[in-house]
This record gives structure tokens, C-alpha cells and sequence, in this order.
């Protein structure tokens, strides 16, 4: 890629001169809508997180510097629900295994696929205000269908899987890898159809383990396809936020369930700071470029772009 | 031209070949133990399968049951008794009906056009040369970090002043200039389509459109298809910008509807009808996920070509 | 593909019509659950007149009062047709009410008719959004309506309390307490008496006589009370006399505050020392508000939006009464607090004359109020706006069961109205910018609830925060204004 880039800085061909105006064309939709309906939201959001604005007084009048994002940094609540919306994270990792053990399943050309895959993606297509209704009641302390199988299972009473400052991290990471897990699934089931069957053959020959197989055909070759995940959860993990609010009250006890995104909307919208809130999503949005930047530079040590 | 036909029709071939190869080998007999294999593989992915579908056939049960069986202590699975008029309820509201209308006349151009838009210019991304391209990329990811709760005032401000606001417009013009996610996804697929496709074109003077419509956008039909439907399910299951965006209540698309029927006051609250209408609002998904699989999953091969 | 369809559509099938068989069907009706509107017209939102004047309305309701006050305005639109070309009536809920507003605000596109909280009277004023309503309302409407709701929106630039009137009231609701008259009967009790509201040794006595174990099994399943700290808390505080902030509501004073300290104690001992209530666990489990439907527990609060519902047999099987909070020792009344939200006229609509009649006619046209109260709809959704129907006709049709009622009903009078017993005061939130500063004291409760934490060493930890988020409010209160 950088030699390209090389060439073209030094001498462009009309060929590729030709090229690069179609390509610009191309790609022109998608900027043309970022400038239409992106740029000046993000410009205003970016004057109003420098300003003590409320949403009812004037925004230009009460213009503060960085107060706003000194407060932010010197809260506890911020850093509290930060560490929190990472711990969420793990559950990136645990849907990608899953997810790709259960497509590799599904890749066996078992009989009721289709429908299987149907059901796994179930979660995704359900409306999110009703299944949070629904598994709070699962995790229900006392009369929950979880806490009710595992006393049945073990004699002991579970955790109080809601009103537990740890547990309830459980709880998220649990109900947020079920909804998305289907997501997951359709979209490495895609990628491993991309997979050439003859290199199985071919290493098969070769008299490669299966173990050998899956570590060096099959990973490597849905690399783009784990990549595009991988980001793509990355940015959704750093933004989550209804499944809080529907799932816990304020934030669950102490606070312990508030992510990066709940702690604007409470700001915000709860305590009117619009101003302080758009300074948030400000350092919010940094943290998230600097780590999708930092991922697309390294990409090419493990995802194999032919 | 003759080159690039060429080496469509061996792509197109090979793709074919394979099909035919994945069809011999799931007909060869499989050995003993790759049949313990698969019946243990099935058995497992059943129960997963049921594990992920239980909070839907709970979300069923209780929207046959009185609003005191759902919001007493004690567990209980079987409406008793069994209330059936909470269908016919949600079915007889005007709004409902009223609501999947809106929702798929913002769906119907989104999709034809956004997905046309952000094809169009995943293409250009993999397979075609200009300068600036990754920072370009980047800076179009970094649309989506943003959190929606910050550009959504600022945004709301851009459709008054447009006079887009008494309309379906906000929510449809935007979707129209591409989706970023998608755009990603297919770039990532396109990199496992050779570039030699690409250089056989350029050698035969095929136009860069010509390209992309005759034999690209061919070739990513599967992912396309996959992309446009969790796009689908985006758009089907977003109520934030649809309630912050539309003023009239005519305008109100199905999930706004839905939130409707959930009331301030828990008390108040008919989670009855909240969960008839989510199951009644899924069943359309579904059933588009059911028959869409062949397509998104089935054709997204364009193996054999590595 | 058609096949399995099929096959998807059989065994959905078979699925439900297994679960029918196991058990009676029944249809909504039958079963005494109210269905919001099953005979529902398509969405009427807009409604049109022959003249040339545009009135929108921005307001947050539910389904069924929605239904009663599109009536009202459609009646409205009758009255006045030739001059209206239409009115836009637009509603959402109440969680997006905020946002849409700010929204709007920062367009510069305001809605001639929106709803305005008293929390909120004192910035929409100084920044210039709402009109004063003394030149267009007339003399006898304001003085029917009740005056604690009269003060809640009256501001004279500096206090709220005085001066100019900006709303009128849609509502004016009150957070009272219940028993549930079956328990006491079982227990062998004396109804607690409306006239004198408890002390909180008699209280405490009643409560552990309700709280036991009924089915044997070794472990408490009934209490005496159950509190939910976001809403239950306050009328304890209030109740012995104090008060978190200070009267300008510019410091937090609960450290050197003992009649604060004796109130908060007796609070958490309900549940820490005594038992009287579910542990901080259990409440997670199942919220108060469940184990009082559940019939679980003696008291809890009921506002007077709850009343329909506790009314209703299908959502509460259970006999039950209002009473007063119970009064400590260094206070004299029962107090607890009062809710309202008001309608606003824009400042710079077109229209006033016609959204200053629009307003009066949803806050006191008598048909209104005898619909929103139960009257005429059997639903009792909220205390009547005008002080003599709900004094007179309303009290009768309460009495003779027209609307559904709790008999106790005066309970709810002398807070709204104070007595020499009780006293109904709005929240201190309502006074400050935003209410994070008590958000920062609700969230460390459950911890003294449960015994971690002992209740000198919360208060002084929580004070100097409680106070910095109160300084914050201020200085947001104070911030420049638009005009």
C-alpha cells in the first residue's frame, strides 16, 4: 500500500490521474452527506462542549474555556464509569469465540440450519426495551429463572445478579453478548463461506490436524471479516448506553453499572449540562479514534487483506 | 473486453465449481466419527439455540398474562389465565399499522440508495488507487464515534431550518449518502476478491462504473445482502432519532408507536401490550431473516478464487 | 423454502394452542383489565378550523388522558373556527420531553403551548421563553385554583412565590401514604386514625406487629413498610420538621442538623435495626412498589396518580386507606410532598389571546377536570384543577362512589390545603437548578441502610459533595441569559 502511495506522490500517470478522480467520485456520497448533516452538528457540539451551556440559556454568552473538561477529568463518577464501560469489553472477545465456534458449527451443513441461524438471531431482531424488561426479571435476586435453576442446580442461592456492584457488570456482559452474539454469527458465517474448500483438501493431504487447519487456513482468511468486527465493537462497546438505562435504575447501586455514555445522558439530560455533556462525547470520541487508529496501523500484522 | 470476461467467467466458474464441490462433499458419506462429530455439534448448537430463543417464548407467555401476574413476585411461566385480547388490542390501534407504514417508507429508498451509495464507494476503498485513501477512510469511521446524544440537538436544529421536520425527510436524506459500518464491511469482503479482476478490467479499458456494476457489485451481492438486512433491523428497531426527529404524530414510525404504550408510572405500564407489540413487530423481521438467509449467507461465497 | 415456511408457521402454531389448552381463555375484558381504547380512531393530531391562526402544542401524556384532552381541544377548535386554521397537537413521553425542548429552543422554534415544570419556572422566564399570564387570565380562574399550585409558578425575577403568574396548572398531584386495610384486620390492628397521623414510636409499634413470618417457613415475608429512598424518603425528613437545605436553598445543612439526623436515623433503623422493612437485598429483588400490590406489605406511599390503579381489583385485590406519614418528634405536622406541571404560553407566539383561552380551557373547562378526575371516565387520573368542584360535587361523587376513591380522601385535602395536623410542600429540588445534589445523598442510602455505613459518618462524608454539586446548580442557575 505505501509503495502505491510512494508512486503516486511522485508521478501520476493520467491512468492513475483518471483513476483517482472516479475513485473521488465515488466516495463522494458519503462525505457529501458527512458535510450536509455531520459537519456543522460536530462543530456546534465542539463550540458547546467549551461552554456552560444548559439548553435554555445562551451558549456564546457563557463560553468557558476548559473548565468544563478539567471538571470532567478531576470527577470520579467519569473515571468510575470509564473502568466500567471497559469491563464491558470483555464481552467483545467472548462474542467474536462464540460467535465464530457457533458459525464453524453451522458450516457443517447440519441439518435445520437455516432455522437455527434464525433462532440465534432472534436477540438481535427483539425490540430492546422488551427483552431488557424481560431479563431484568431473569436476573430477578430472588424470584429470577436464573437464580431459580441455580438453586435448583446447587442448593445455594445465586448472586443478586442487579444490586451487586460486580455482579451486575456479569449481568450486563451476559445480556449484551446474547443480543449481539446473532450479529456475530451471520457475519463470520459469511466470511467462512469466503474460505476455499480445496486449501482444506489440500492440507488435509498434507495430513494437517484439524487443530492445524483452523489455525492457519481458516483464521487467517477470515482476518478482514474478525477486523471489521472487531472495530466495529470496539466503537459500539464505547457507546453503550440504553442497555443501562433499561436494565439498572440510576446507574445501579453506587453507580457500579454506568458506562462512559450513561454518565453524558445523566449529565446532559438529567442535571440539564449540555455543555459539559458535548465535552464528554468530545473525549469520548478521542479515546475512540486514537484506539481505531492505533488498530488500523497494526492491522496488517494479522489480518491478511490478499 | 475479452480478458476481463475471461476472468469473470473464471471466477463466476470457479464459484460454481465449488458450489457443486461443498454439494459432492456433503453428499460424500461422512466417516464414523465425523458423524459423532456432527451429531454432538447439533445437539450442543439445539441447546444454544433454545438458550437464546427462551426470553422470546417468556416475552410470548407474557403477553397472554394480567398485568398483576406479570408484576407479582412469585415466577411464573404459564399465563393463568390466559389473556388473548392484547393482541387485538395493538392490532386495532390505528397507530400501529399506521407505524410499520412509515417505517417502510423510510426503509424502501435508504436501502436502494444507501446501499447503492455505500457499495459504490467500498469499492472504491479496496480496489481502486488515490491519494489520501486510509486517512479518508479514517476520518469516514470517525463519523460514528460521535455519540448520537450530542449531534442529535445540533442535527434537529439543521432539519427546522431545512423545514424538514413536519416530514419523514429527517430520517431518510441522510440514510440516502451511504452508512459508514457498511461501507467498512464490504471493503473488508472485497479484499479477499483478487486484484488481478481489477487489473484485467484497467487492461481492457472497461470504464471504473462498468467495473463496479458488471462484475463487483455482482461479486459482493452476498455481503451486500447481509449488510442490508442488520441495516434493516437498524432502521426497524431505532426509536431515539425517529421520536427526537419527527414532530406529528402521523409521522411516528413502529418502535416510536411501541414506546407509546410504555407509560411513565410502572403501575401504568401495560406490559402485556408492550410485549404483544414487540412479539407482533419481530414476526415481519424474522421472517425477512428466514428467507434473506439463502441469499445473505449462501451467495456471499466467492471462494476458489484465492 | 414454502415447505418449511409452513413448517415454521405449524409449529408456532402448535406452540400457542399447547399453551392455550393447559388453562381458561379469556379476553381482556372479562378479566377486569382496562383496555386503553380498543375502539380507537386513527390519530387525530391536527385539528383544522376555516380562520388563519396556527397554534402547536408541545405536551408529554398517557394514551387515556391523551384521548380526553384532544377532546377538549377538538371542542376548542369548534369554538373558535373562525379564527383558527389549525392547532397541531404533538405528544411524547415524558422522557423525551426534555430533549425535544432544548431542541426546540435552540431552533428558535418554540411551540406556542408547552408544558413547564416550577423547577423550571425560573429559567425559562429569565431567558425569556414564557409570557405572563396576569393580563389575559381573569381573576376568578386564578382564585379558583388551589394556591399552593398558584405559588409554584408565580416569580418575580428574583423569588419564585411571588409576582407574575406563567402557568396554568395541569395537574397538581400528592404524595400520600396507604395501608392496606387486610393486613391490619388479620393482625387484629386499629386502622391507623386520618384525623391524627402517627408518631413515629406508634408507627414503629404498628409496623413490627404487621412484619412476620406467615407461611412458617422460618423467614419474614410480610413487613410493616416498605420505602423507596428516591420518593419515600423525604416525607420522613419533612415529617420531623427538617429540611436538607438551608431557606434560600443555597447550602446543604444536614451535619449540624439534628432534627435532619434524628429523622434520617429513624429512617435507615426501619430497615437496619428494627426490620420493619425488606433488606436493601430483597428490595433489589422485588421493588416495594411489587410487594405492595403483592400484598407483602402494611404502608406505602400512594401519589395521586396511583389511586386508579390501586382502585382497580385486577392490578390490587386488596381493601386499603389512606392515612398521613408519621410525624417525629421535633416536628409538628405531617408533611409531605406536592407534584405539578403547568401549561405555558410561549413569549413569542402569534396568538396569545387564543393560547391564554387554550390553556384555561385544559386546566379548568369543567368537563375537563370532571373527566381527568373520574367523574364521568370512572378513573380518578388526578385531583381536580378547580378548588371549588373539587371541594363540592367532586367529594359527593366520591362519596357516593361515582369516582372510585380511597374514603380517607380528606388526607390528601389537608396536605394540599395544610392543617393544623398536615402540610404538603413541594420538594427542595424544585428550588435548585437541577436536583443532583440530592442524586449525590440518594445514592449512598442503601449503604447506611444496610449497616455499612453508620449515619454520622455518611453525613459528613456526603455533605461537602451534596454541596459542590448544589454550588454547580447555582452557578448554572446564574449563568448569562439568551436575552
Amino acid at each position: 500500500m505505501s509503495k502505491t502511495k510512494n508512486v503516486v506522490k511522485t508521478q501520476l500517470s493520467p491512468m492513475a490521474k483518471r483513476e483517482e478522480r472516479w475513485a473521488w467520485l465515488f466516495i463522494a456520497a458519503p462525505f457529501i452527506g458527512f458535510l450536509l448533516f455531520m459537519a456543522y452538528p460536530i462543530g456546534f457540539a465542539l463550540l458547546a462542549s467549551g461552554s456552560k451551556w444548559t439548553g435554555v440559556n445562551s451558549l456564546i454568552g457563557n463560553l468557558c474555556g476548559f473548565e468544563n473538561f478539567i471538571d470532567i477529568l478531576t470527577d470520579p463518577k467519569f473515571w468510575k464509569s470509564m473502568l466500567t464501560t471497559i469491563i464491558y469489553m470483555i464481552g467483545i472477545p467472548l462474542g467474536m469465540i462464540f460467535g465464530l465456534l457457533i458459525a464453524m458449527g453451522m458450516n457443517r451443513n447440519l441439518p435445520g440450519k437455516r432455522i437455527m441461524t434464525t433462532m440465534y438471531y432472534v436477540p438481535v431482531v427483539s425490540s430492546l426495551v422488551a427483552v431488557a424488561i424481560l431479563w431484568a426479571w431473569v436476573f430477578n435476586f430472588d424470584y429470577g429463572l436464573l437464580n431459580t435453576i441455580i438453586k435448583f442446580l446447587t442448593g445455594h442461592h445465586g448472586p443478586n445478579w442487579l444490586g451487586d456492584e460486580v455482579w451486575v457488570k456479569v449481568a450486563m456482559i451476559i445480556f449484551m453478548t446474547w443480543k449481539g452474539l446473532g450479529t456475530s454469527i451471520i457475519l463470520y458465517l459469511a466470511g467462512l463461506q469466503n474460505v476455499p474448500k480445496d486449501y482444506y483438501e489440500a492440507a488435509e493431504i498434507d495430513g494437517a490436524t484439524g487443530w492445524e487447519k483452523f489455525r492457519f487456513i481458516t483464521l487467517p482468511l477470515i482476518s478482514p471479516v474478525t477486523f471489521y468486527i472487531l472495530i466495529t465493537s470496539l466503537i459500539g462497546g464505547f457507546q453503550v448506553f440504553v442497555e443501562v438505562q433499561v436494565m439498572t435504575t440510576n446507574g445501579g447501586t453506587n453507580y457500579s453499572a454506568a458506562t462512559i455514555v450513561y454518565y453524558l445522558y445523566d449529565k446532559a439530560f438529567s442535571n440539564g449540562q449540555l455543555g459539559y455533556g458535548c465535552a464528554v462525547a468530545v473525549i469520548l470520541a478521542i479515546i475512540i479514534f486514537i484506539i481505531t487508529a492505533i488498530n488500523f496501523k497494526y492491522q496488517d500484522k494479522w489480518v491478511v487483506t490478499d | 473486453m475479452s480478458t476481463i470476461m475471461t476472468k469473470e467467467k473464471e471466477v463466476l466458474e470457479e464459484k460454481e465449481m465449488n458450489r457443486k464441490k461443498v454439494k459432492v462433499q456433503s453428499k460424500r458419506r461422512k466417516s464414523t466419527r465425523e458423524k459423532v462429530v456432527d451429531v454432538i455439534v447439533f445437539v450442543l448448537l439445539l441447546a444454544g439455540a433454545l438458550i437464546m430463543l427462551f426470553p422470546l417464548i417468556y416475552m410470548i407467555l407474557c403477553s397472554f398474562m394480567t398485568k398483576n401476574q406479570i408484576l407479582s413476585g412469585s415466577l411464573t411461566l404459564i399465563p393463568d389465565p390466559v389473556l388473548i385480547g392484547k393482541y387485538s388490542e395493538v392490532l386495532s390501534k390505528g397507530s400501529f399499522f399506521n407505524g410499520i407504514l412509515n417505517t417502510v417508507k423510510v426503509e424502501i429508498p435508504v436501502l436502494l440508495i444507501g446501499g447503492f451509495t455505500s457499495s459504490l464507494s467500498a469499492f472504491a476503498f479496496a480496489k481502486m488507487n488515490f491519494r489520501g485513501k486510509n486517512g479518508l477512510f479514517l476520518a469516514l469511521l470517525a463519523t460514528i464515534m460521535i455519540p448520537f446524544a450530542v449531534v442529535m440537538i445540533p442535527q434537529y436544529v439543521l432539519f427546522t431550518k431545512l423545514g424538514w421536520t413536519n416530514s419523514l425527510l429527517p430520517l431518510i436524506i441522510p440514510g440516502c449518502f451511504g452508512n459508514v459500518s457498511m461501507i467498512f464491511f464490504l471493503r473488508q469482503n472485497l479484499y479477499s476478491i483478487p486484484n488481478d479482476l481489477m487489473d484485467a478490467a484497467k487492461l481492457d479499458g472497461c470504464g471504473y462504473f462498468r467495473t463496479y456494476w458488471m462484475i463487483f457489485l455482482p461479486l459482493m451481492k452476498g455481503a451486500l445482502g447481509t449488510q442490508l438486512v442488520l441495516w434493516f433491523m437498524g432502521i426497524w428497531n431505532d426509536y431515539l432519532a425517529p421520536t427526537i426527529f419527527l414532530r406529528s404524530e402521523k409521522l411516528w414510525t413502529l418502535q416510536v408507536v411501541i414506546r407509546s404504550f410504555n407509560s411513565y408510572y410502572a403501575i401504568q405500564s401495560d406490559y402485556a401490550l408492550i410485549m404483544a407489540a414487540s412479539v407482533i413487530a419481530m414476526v415481519p423481521t424474522l421472517l425477512l431473516f428466514f428467507i434473506f438467509q439463502r441469499v445473505i449467507v449462501e451467495s456471499i461465497a466467492i471462494s476458489g478464487i484465492k | 423454502m414454502k415447505k418449511r415456511l409452513i413448517a415454521l408457521l405449524m409449529s408456532t402454531m402448535m406452540v400457542g394452542s399447547v399453551l392455550m389448552t393447559g388453562c381458561s381463555t379469556v379476553s381482556t375484558e372479562e378479566a377486569g383489565e382496562t383496555s386503553a381504547d380498543a375502539e380507537d380512531e386513527t390519530t387525530t393530531d391536527t385539528f383544522k378550523g376555516d380562520g388563519d391562526k396556527t397554534i402547536n402544542i408541545l405536551l408529554y401524556m398517557q394514551e387515556h388522558e391523551k384521548k380526553i384532552y384532544s377532546g377538549l381541544i377538538k371542542d376548542f377548535v369548534e369554538e373558535h373556527k373562525d379564527e383558527i386554521k389549525e392547532v397541531n397537537f404533538e405528544v411524547t413521553t415524558q422522557d423525551e420531553y426534555g430533549t425535544k425542548m432544548t431542541a426546540n429552543m435552540t431552533a428558535g422554534d418554540m411551540p406556542d403551548i408547552f408544558y413547564v415544570g416550577p423547577d423550571s419556572v425560573r429559567s425559562y422566564v429569565d431567558n425569556g421563553y414564557v409570557l405572563p399570564l396576569d393580563d389575559y387570565v381573569d381573576q376568578e380562574t386564578v382564585d379558583n385554583l388551589w394556591p399552593a399550585i398558584k405559588s409554584a409558578y408565580q416569580y418575580d425575577g428574583t423569588q419564585v412565590g411571588q409576582g407574575s403568574l406563567y402557568c396554568l396548572p395541569k395537574d397538581l398531584s400528592c404524595f400520600a401514604f396507604a395501608y392496606n386495610k387486610d393486613l391490619f384486620d388479620e393482625a387484629g390492628l386499629a386502622y391507623p386514625d386520618p384525623e391524627n397521623p402517627y408518631t413515629y414510636d406508634e408507627f414503629l409499634e404498628v409496623c413490627k406487629a404487621l412484619t412476620k413470618d406467615t407461611d412458617g417457613d422460618g423467614e419474614i415475608d410480610q413487613w410493616g413498610v416498605a420505602n423507596a429512598d428516591a420518593f419515600g424518603m423525604t416525607p420522613y425528613i419533612y415529617s420531623n420538621g427538617a429540611r436538607f437545605l438551608n431557606d434560600d436553598y443555597t447550602k446543604v445543612n444536614i451535619t449540624d442538623n439534628d432534627a435532619f439526623k434524628t429523622a434520617f436515623q429513624y429512617y435507615v433503623d426501619l430497615t437496619a435495626k428494627e426490620g420493619v422493612t425488606p433488606s436493601v437485598e430483597q428490595d433489589t429483588a422485588l421493588g416495594g412498589y411489587q410487594r405492595w400490590l403483592d400484598g407483602q406489605v402494611g404502608f406505602y406511599a400512594c401519589g395521586t396518580w396511583d389511586v386508579a390503579a390501586f382502585m382497580d381489583d385486577s392490578t390490587f385485590p386488596y381493601n386499603w386507606d389512606l392515612c398521613g406519614w408519621p410525624v417525629g418528634p421535633d416536628g409538628t405536622k405531617s408533611t409531605t410532598w406536592l407534584g405539578t406541571v403547568g401549561y405555558a404560553v410561549s413569549a413569542k407566539t402569534e396568538n396569545k389571546d387564543l393560547c391564554t383561552e387554550l390553556i384555561k380551557k385544559l386546566s379548568t373547562d369543567l368537563e375537563g377536570q370532571q373527566a381527568v378526575s373520574g367523574e364521568t371516565t370512572g378513573e380518578s387520573l388526578q385531583l381536580p384543577n378547580i378548588m371549588d368542584y373539587a371541594k363540592s360535587t367532586f367529594k359527593d361523587k366520591v362519596a357516593d362512589g361515582t369516582v372510585p376513591y380511597a374514603s380517607n380522601i380528606d388526607v390528601i385535602y389537608n396536605y394540599i390545603e395544610g392543617s393544623d395536623k398536615y402540610d404538603g410542600i413541594f420538594s427542595e429540588t424544585t428550588y435548585t437548578y437541577n436536583s443532583e445534589w440530592m442524586d449525590v445523598f440518594l445514592e449512598g442510602v442503601p449503604n447506611v441502610k444496610n449497616g455499612t455505613v453508620s449515619v454520622d459518618d455518611y453525613l459528613k462524608e456526603v455533605e461537602p459533595k451534596m454541596q459542590e454539586a448544589l454550588d454547580n446548580a447555582i452557578e448554572l442557575q446564574n449563568t448569562s441569559t439568551n436575552d
